[in-house]
């Protein structure tokens, strides 16, 4: 067998418990829009009741018409309602924390600071119209536009951050709730994958016809028997070490499948064929932990095992710009998946969502007569240090 | 005279072990060795031997379906041999059918040929034990995939899935496949139970279709229907039937 080299699994690369991917904006929605409009609408309530109290409280003696108070601050708060919205939009979208925030600041102060000069702009011209004067000069107008400004600018700047930081400190809950509840997602996902591989292992089928295998090679074949013993060792321990992980790197994982398909492959001599064409600087790429085993399992259970004249399982790996191609195919012609194994294709797509959001795509495919083949892709990230399992 | 062995299992190793330890005992010749259940079920049809040690576990066709194929009554004394199967297990148990364990060493293998050369002496009681152990072990299993069929002077391995429709013939049913038809020994209702039910339905007392080559259900005289097939063939379908099909209108 032209199988991977095995090397020990002695230091464990652990990556950040959630990917950075997950910070996308897609996380962190603010409710649904309607909830968003009625908030709205009533922040916009409460600031014209608040101002106009402020004018009535002001004004005491003079006695001013309560209606006329009431809509020119309708019309004022209104002007500020539309000019808010898009800095809303802009720390929907780009959030003031995470990468490129430096960035992000550059171009949100000077947004700020024209947004509110114009609001200035308008409460000006409509106080303008309230005060019914009468057209002035172009020098005059901007003298007096002048004052004006330097008299309310920092009391609206004031009113619109805290309206802007109040925005952003919900966006900041609600994707800190969303990202706690993906996390606790993720773990689940892991642990039942976990413990699929170690259901692999631990196959009764799988762990006692091996044995039988040993028994048998040890009076007519010690070198493989001694393999054998050394592969269900590895197996393992591999999927006992292996724990609390989401993302290995590639190397590692085909360390794993390597020793359970050399396992298969003295058990079965020359009916198995397997061929691993993994680019060597793949495999330090990262992907989720025990994501291919399933799919291996398949090929070999339908692409092989039903076949008492043999097969062939391929995993490949290949770099798609950013992405990674992975791929497990096997040459067979077996029946329709069980209903159980279908769950364990779904629950590798599920994964493949949490972690990855859009970025990831699965796909499963029976070619009549030809075999199937599994492939996904997912963003392409490498390990910082190489691996261990890519010796 | 020596008692004429065949051994049955996928996986090499294993048959190895089992002509390793078979070499080192008296009385016993190895006529052959299979490596699947087709070619099992051959080859118990021609060689006629006293005693199979039989893998539970095999592609295509398992241990239970090589006894099905050849038949409960004709099979010779068996020795299950297995790794893990926990209904057969059971069913072995209360029918007392001896089987070894996967791994065995030369004692235990040893106690179980010394009871199944008691059981080469005694053949005519192994049909009934067979049927009942089939009977027993059946509602555990998944429904057929295979079947194995004679044409000619060879066997074919049918998909089920591939059977447009089956007919019932006296103590046989035959299998229509294509443009061509297999006769199976076998009894209608034990077909029946054998196959996927959400694919084939039973519509006549002498007749079952899959349902992946009914291409029309026309109504007919007195509220019995007429089944079309893709391929042409008109099946009749009493109305006392109708329930089986009904639904899926």
């Amino acid at each position: 067998m032209k199988g991977p080299v095995f090397a020990p699994l002695e230091r464990v690369f652990t990556p950040p418990s959630i990917p950075e991917t997950l910070a996308g904006p897609s996380i962190g929605r603010v409710g649904t829009k309607r909830r968003f409009w009625w908030t709205f609408a009533l922040a916009w309530a409460v600031g014209v009741v608040y101002f106009t109290s402020q004018d009535f409280a002001y004004l005491p003696l003079q006695r001013p018409h309560w209606r006329h108070l009431l809509a020119l601050n309708s019309i004022q708060v209104t002007v500020w309602a539309v000019l808010v919205l898009p800095a809303l939009a802009f720390l929907r979208r780009w959030p003031l924390d995470g990468p490129g925030r430096l960035k992000r600041w550059a171009a949100f102060a000077p947004l700020t600071l024209f947004l509110v000069t114009f609001g200035i702009w308008g409460a000006f011209v409509i106080s303008l119209g309230s005060e019914g004067k009468p057209p002035f000069s172009g020098a005059d107008y901007l003298a007096r536009f002048g004052r004006f400004l330097t008299l309310y600018f920092h009391f609206y700047f004031l009113t619109f951050l805290s309206v802007l930081f109040a925005y952003h400190a919900n966006l900041w809950r609600h994707r800190f709730r969303d990202r706690a509840l993906l996390a606790s997602q993720l773990e689940t996902k892991l642990f039942q994958a976990q413990n699929q591989a170690l259901r692999m292992q631990l196959q009764p089928h799988f762990l006692f016809n091996t044995l039988h295998s040993i028994a048998t090679l040890m009076h007519t074949d010690v070198e493989s028997a001694d393999r054998m013993v050394t592969r269900l060792g590895d197996l393992l321990r591999l999927s006992l070490e292996r724990s609390g992980e989401q993302e290995i790197s590639l190397g590692q994982e085909l360390a794993f499948l390597g020793a359970y398909l050399e396992i298969e492959h003295i058990r079965f001599k020359d009916r198995l064929r397997i061929a691993i064409e993994v680019p060597e600087p793949l495999k330090n790429a990262l992907l989720p932990t025990f994501i291919l085993q399933p799919l291996v399992e398949n090929a070999l259970k339908h692409g092989f095992s039903k076949r008492s004249q043999g097969g062939t399982v391929a995993i490949r790996a290949r770099a798609e710009g950013n992405s990674l191609r992975l791929e497990v195919e096997d040459d067979g012609d077996g029946p329709p998946l069980r209903h159980e194994e279908g769950v364990g294709l779904r629950s590798v797509q599920d994964r493949l969502h949490l972690l990855y959001g859009g970025l990831a795509r699965f796909s499963f495919d029976r070619l009549p007569g030809r075999g199937t083949l599994a492939s996904m892709t997912l963003p392409l990230r490498l390990a910082h240090q190489p691996a261990d399992g890519s010796a | 005279m020596n008692i004429r062995a065949l051994i049955v299992d996928d996986e090499p190793l294993a048959r190895q072990r089992l002509r390793d330890l078979l070499a080192d005992e008296s009385g016993i010749e190895v006529v052959g060795e299979c490596g699947d259940g087709g070619s099992a079920v051959v080859a118990i049809e021609a060689q006629a031997p006293d005693l199979v040690f039989l893998d539970v576990q095999m592609p295509e066709l398992d241990g239970f379906e090589v006894i099905e194929s050849v038949g409960a009554d004709r099979m010779p004394a068996t020795l299950f041999v297995t790794a893990h199967d926990r209904h057969a297990l059971k069913a072995f148990e209360v029918h007392a059918i001896d089987y070894l364990l996967k791994p065995f060493d030369r004692k235990r293998f040893h106690e179980a040929l010394e009871r199944a050369r008691i059981w080469v002496g005694r053949s005519h009681e192994i049909p009934a034990r067979m049927a009942s152990l089939l009977q027993d072990v059946q509602d555990s299993r998944p429904p057929l995939e295979r079947i194995l069929v004679r044409s000619g002077d060879h066997h074919l391995l049918l998909k089920t899935t591939d059977i447009q429709w089956i007919e019932a013939e006296d103590n046989y049913v035959r299998l229509h496949v294509e443009g061509t038809s297999y006769l199976v020994r076998q009894t209608m209702g034990r077909m029946l139970e054998r196959l996927d039910p959400a694919r084939f339905k039973r519509i006549h007392r002498s007749s079952i279709v899959n349902l992946d080559c009914v291409k029309e259900l026309r109504p007919w005289f007195h509220g019995d229907y007429l089944v079309l097939l893709s391929d042409g063939t008109k099946l009749t379908m009493p109305r006392t039937y109708r329930e089986q099909i009904v639904h899926l209108k």
